[in-house]
């Protein structure tokens, strides 16, 4: 059931190919059963879902960043968040498209937008068929928010860097080949010019893969530490130019943020027809609970955040294919979409009583991982941070 | 032609530590770690608001960053391709 018609998020001008967008969400809407197939039991459990992963590389979504020399797509910015808001839109397993997130924005687009001819050729091919999974790393226990006080290192020797250091809470990781690592490469140097991308195979000597993390929410989505003990890298393995990790993070985050909270959007929309429906349907007291005002209040709200979210994805979009910093934007549609997410996966919960409150309806699930939401890509605080300063503060 | 508020928004945001002897032209912001993430962050919107022009992310290269002389070479050449 859809309410209202979708706006289409194409910005005036641009070389939307709406015929592209459709086949992708009419063949996307062909997988639904295999996309959703046992997500709450494996949500439980805290599994991968390997079976609806293969699902998502059958449909094609694992090459839509990447350029059709390597067998991708390459979604311009507005047609990849339509694909991606429909993927959140039909898949209930949030976790699984958190790992495609992942996967996309953590190797897909560092390679393509910085990677040398040659390391293009040899990895994109294979992260488009999914034949490798990719992860990035970033944090470390000691530099969560303050990214760039990392200490993991990367230090040339001949032909080769030698990355050392730990990294923790990386998505994928229990099941990524290809670890873009981001490691001091200059001993004083800040956040422009001190730090490195490098992609590492998870099968290095002296690499190593922790056990997999326990988590709040997102529990289809594998997550570990990762130990590097002097992991030798070919120097050809370095993204871009020594220095350039600040530069490549940064535009790696925007692509991040638009890829998860698309599917967030998605996953709202979903949400809130579920409650309206429900709020027509379920008696009270001999009448329809949607007939009380506070209940009908409720569901105000979560239209009014719904549709707040997908303005801030809609400027999202406008931003990325300005072409400029647009950093003003990424903060406030990252902020503004998962507290709205968040709030209306509480209303959701609420609004269901006791049926949102048990696990087997998958609908507490939606509140645990919106929550992550808040947190990762830059926390609701640094978002803040981030927009007052550019705001002169 | 040099462009003053850049220098005293840098002292100002970067470089409190600095006597203004000690914040010369040449002073390399990159290598001695003057500029943070989030400092990067407040010079590009500064830079965009105060000079009326847009930086891309493609031009967001430490090299181009690392004195003041070179940040206004930045303005100097985006002002002379917008006229």
């Amino acid at each position: 059931m859809r309410i209202y018609p979708q706006i289409s998020l194409a910005t005036p001008g641009d070389s939307f190919r709406a015929d592209l967008v459709q086949t992708l969400t009419d063949g996307l809407s062909r997988w639904k059963d295999a996309l959703n197939a046992g997500w709450i039991e494996d949500d439980q459990q805290g599994c991968f879902g390997t079976g609806r992963w293969q699902a998502l590389v059958d449909a094609g979504l694992t090459g839509l960043v990447t350029s059709e020399d390597f067998g991708g797509m390459d979604l311009a910015a507005a047609e990849l968040a339509e694909v991606l808001e429909h993927l959140g839109y039909i898949c209930e397993d949030a976790g699984l498209g958190f790992s495609l997130a992942t996967h996309l924005c953590s190797t897909c687009v560092p390679l393509k937008t910085f990677g040398s001819d040659a390391l293009r050729e040899e990895l994109l091919p294979d992260l488009v068929s999914a034949s490798r999974v990719g992860a990035h790393a970033i944090t470390e226990a000691h530099s969560g928010s303050d990214a760039f006080a990392m200490k993991t290192t990367a230090v040339r020797d001949g032909d080769a860097y030698v990355i050392s250091g730990d990294k923790c809470f990386i998505s994928n990781a229990p099941i990524a080949d290809i670890c873009v690592i981001y490691a001091r490469t200059h001993p004083t140097k800040g956040a422009l010019g001190g730090f490195s991308a490098f992609a590492v195979d998870c099968d290095s000597p002296g690499f190593t893969i922790g056990k997999p993390r326990k988590k709040m929410g997102l529990r289809t989505a594998p997550m570990a530490d990762l130990y590097l003990s002097d992991v030798r890298v070919p120097a050809s393995r370095l993204i871009g130019r020594e220095g350039q990790g600040f530069v490549m993070l940064d535009a790696v985050m925007r692509w991040e943020i638009l890829c998860v909270f698309a599917i967030q959007v998605g996953e709202m929309r979903r949400q809130f027809e579920a409650c309206l429906a429900y709020a027509k349907e379920r008696q009270q007291f001999g009448a329809r609970i949607g007939s009380f005002q506070a209940v009908s209040h409720r569901i105000a709200d979560m239209h009014m955040r719904l549709q707040s979210a997908r303005s801030w994805l809609a400027r999202m979009v406008a931003a990325l294919e300005g072409g400029g910093q647009a950093s003003l934007e990424f903060a406030g549609a990252k902020l503004a979409i998962s507290e709205a997410h968040v709030a209306n996966a509480m209303d959701a919960v609420t609004l269901h009583g006791g049926t949102g409150y048990m696990s087997e309806t998958g609908i507490e699930a939606q509140m645990r991982n919106a929550m992550g939401g808040l947190i990762y890509s830059g926390t609701s605080d640094i978002q803040k941070n981030r927009i007052a300063a550019i705001l002169g503060l | 032609m040099s462009y003053p508020t850049l220098r005293t928004f840098i002292a100002d945001e970067f470089a409190m530590d600095l006597t203004p002897d000690q914040l010369t032209d040449d002073l390399d912001l990159i290598e001695n770690g003057i500029i943070d993430s989030l400092g990067v962050l407040k010079l590009i919107a500064f830079l965009e608001g105060e000079f009326d022009l847009i930086i891309t992310p493609d031009e967001l290269d430490p090299d181009n960053y690392h004195t003041i002389s070179m940040i206004e070479d930045i303005i100097r050449e985006k002002h002379k391709t917008a006229a």
